[in-house]
């Protein structure tokens, strides 16, 4: 993937500087921006892959920059930080508009992480019924995965948690998005669902055959490659 | 008594009424007084204006003379004297005196004057002065004919009789009034005045006091008894804030102090990377412990807010408690226990699902954070007598006596140590979630281990 040119929309100038500082450590470019009326001119103007937009910011709280740009045609994908966590506030951040909505504080690598997810869906990707990696094929429609020519007997959560790792390969999916995704909670249980399916999964996808196509990506989650 | 008495809303409803009383009575009194003098006035005007009648209809068949007769007081003497007046006023007769066309009296009494229309007159006599009801009517000829009643002394009577009773309602009941109101404000203070030092005091700070229940079941000890209830209920969720306090004090420092300690170990292994990768996973994990607790406690402000009933919906609790039990499964697994489902299909409750999905959660991890080794546990879900029944709980080593109460409350652990993961918030957000909505949540205590039941309302289910 190329970097990606990000715009932020941030009042807090430490965390604006921890976010540049990571985002460039990958080659990505970001411009910050603390006010949002300048910003909302520079997200209509720019050709930007995705918007990081705090929802607390002075003059114009980040819902109403959102439905702005929203209302202007803006759809450059938008990932949204908050403070706060309540039940609804994520609907009512989704729900003008955001792509994705994480709370603060998070762990850098759980940005990133979403920043690729949501940039990408720039370019949509076909909603295959297949879909391949390596030597591993997962048919969307029977609910069927192969390895190596040999059927693998997954249970509906573990195919489920594996379809979201295909659909992301070489990126990584964290324990957050993998949980949001499987499960649609807004809370984090005390047992650590997604570990415990996970290991079972690369118990069945990866211990028989050698090459383990699943990895855990220390401190963000987990990723699916073949390199 | 402090209080000023005149204030009183009490005294002012006593006044008030008194004077709605006193107007009433007045009014009906003077109706009655004006209605019975209007009736004596009525049939002394028909009498006088009868006799009249009468008289013009002799003079008019049988001419002057038979008049004349007819108004003389005696055969040979047609004009009264003074003295033959005290007759006629003993005996309550009519005055009567006829005038010529030179308006010289020609029979009857000569001091009696009046004009065409019925009124009040005074006689022209030296010792009678009572007033007199006369009319004259003039006769074809240009004679006048001139007829009188005394006014009966009853007519002054009735008006005295208003008049003293109107004085005596006013003078008589005011003051009276007066005194009730101030008696009854004083009674009515002294039962209030015990529920407001009750008040005073818990503003004051003594959070145990409590009204005295006089024991009559009046309003006022309704009330007290009101108070009381507020106040049990007040002082439970200052225990609450209290236990929160603690709770944040102890929860919270502990892991901060923990991190604090590991960024020092990180200053101070800076040299070796492997070592500060330790600390700095073991900081992070602090640091998520920390953000749970911040995330329950907020969530438990916003149920116990009670603004998320606005969002229920039929929630399908079979498929949600299925789902939550095929996930936890494994993980019970793990830990070498077993989880046992028996989850009846097709239960419906009005609820908000995540909230559910969170209560369910959170009593599975109770199972299996603190059930014993190998331990079985089950999640049982069926249609119950009055409504969905939810069982989830293990077989042992349950909750002790002693702890069974206080196991719902912000920051209990049943492990005073406070080694055993878990933040004390889970239970107490099942027992937030299940009161949302209009459940009853149970430790079952006649089976070994710690079992909780839920029962929704039957009006949670909707079919």
């Amino acid at each position: 993937m190329t970097g990606l040119n990000i715009l932020l929309i941030e009042d807090d100038v430490e965390l604006a500087g921890f976010i540049e500082k990571a985002a460039a450590e990958l080659g990505w470019r970001v411009d910050h921006q603390a006010r949002p009326k300048e910003a909302l001119l520079q997200a209509g103007a720019g050709a930007f892959d995705a918007l990081i937009l705090d929802r607390m910011l002075p003059e114009m709280d980040g819902l109403s920059v959102l439905k702005l740009l929203r209302g202007a045609g803006v759809e450059t994908p938008v990932i949204m930080l908050t403070a706060m966590g309540g039940i609804d506030d994520r609907v009512d951040g989704l729900e003008a508009g955001a792509d994705d909505y994480l709370v603060k504080p998070f762990a850098m690598s759980e940005l990133i992480a979403r920043l690729k997810s949501i940039a990408r869906r720039q370019a949509p990707r076909p909603d295959t019924p297949h879909r391949e990696m390596g030597d591993l094929s997962l048919d969307r429609l029977r609910h069927e995965a192969m390895r190596a020519g040999q059927p693998l007997d997954l249970s509906p959560l573990e195919f489920k948690l594996l379809d979201i790792l295909m659909e992301h390969p070489g990126e990584v999916v964290t324990r957050t998005m993998l949980l949001e995704k499987v499960w649609g909670y807004s809370f984090d249980p005390k047992t650590s669902l997604v570990q415990t399916h996970m290991s079972r999964l690369r118990a069945k996808v990866d211990k028989p055959f050698g090459q383990d196509l699943i990895r855990t990506v220390r401190g963000a989650g987990y990723m699916l490659s073949d390199e | 008594m402090s209080r000023p008495i005149l204030s009183s809303a009490v005294f002012q409803w006593v006044l008030a009424a008194s004077a709605g009383f006193v107007a009433i009575a007045l009014a009906l009194l003077w109706a009655w007084g004006l209605f019975s003098i209007g009736e004596i006035d009525g049939a002394l005007r028909e009498e006088i204006n009868t006799g009249l009648e009468e008289g013009r209809a002799l003079y008019l068949t049988d001419g002057p003379d038979a008049l004349l007769e007819w108004v003389r007081w005696e055969e040979d003497q047609p004009i009264w004297r003074d003295d033959d007046l005290f007759e006629i006023l003993a005996e309550d007769e009519m005055i009567a005196v006829l005038r010529a066309p030179d308006f010289e009296p020609v029979a009857g009494f000569p001091g009696l004057l009046a004009g065409s229309e019925i009124e009040e007159v005074d006689l022209d006599h030296p010792e009678i002065f009572n007033p007199v009801l006369a009319r004259s009517i003039e006769l074809f000829d240009g004679a006048t004919l001139t007829f009188g009643r005394f006014i009966p002394d009853q007519q002054f009577e009735i008006w005295r009789f208003v008049v003293t009773a109107s004085i005596a309602l006013a003078v008589i009941v005011l003051p009276l009034s007066l005194a009730t109101g101030y008696f009854l404000s004083r009674r009515v203070f002294r039962r209030l005045d015990g529920i407001s030092e009750t008040t005073e005091a818990v503003a004051a700070g003594n959070l145990d006091a409590r009204a005295q229940i006089g024991g009559a079941g009046d309003e006022f000890d309704r009330l007290a008894e009101g108070v009381n209830r507020m106040l049990d209920r007040v002082a439970a969720l200052t225990g609450n804030i209290e236990a929160v306090s603690t709770g944040v004090a102890h929860d919270l420092k502990t892991p901060l102090a923990n991190i604090r300690g590991r960024l020092e170990l990180i200053r101070r292994d800076a040299a070796d990377p492997d070592a500060v990768a330790r600390h700095v996973d073991g900081a992070e994990g602090r640091l998520d412990g920390l953000m749970k607790v911040f995330d329950a406690l907020l969530r438990l402000g916003e149920i116990e807010a009670g603004k998320r009933r606005q969002a229920f919906r039929a929630v399908d609790l079979g498929g949600l408690a299925g789902e939550l039990a095929e996930g936890y499964g494994p993980a019970f697994e793990d830990a070498e226990k077993t989880l046992d489902v028996a989850i009846l299909p097709g239960i419906t409750v009005e609820g908000d699902r995540d909230l559910l999905a969170q209560l369910i959660a959170n009593l599975l991890d109770n199972a299996l954070e603190h059930s014993r080794d190998g331990a079985r546990a089950h999640i049982a879900l069926h249609g119950g007598e009055t409504g969905p029944r939810l069982e989830i709980g293990d077989d042992g080593p349950g909750i002790a006596p002693a702890m069974r109460e206080r196991i719902f409350e912000r920051f209990f652990r049943a492990d005073p140590s406070r080694s055993t993961p878990g933040n004390g918030l889970g239970l107490a957000l099942v027992k937030a979630i299940a009161d949302l909505h209009g459940a009853d949540i149970q430790l079952v205590d006649d089976r070994p281990g710690a079992v909780f039941v839920v029962t929704f309302g039957p009006f949670a289910s909707r079919t």
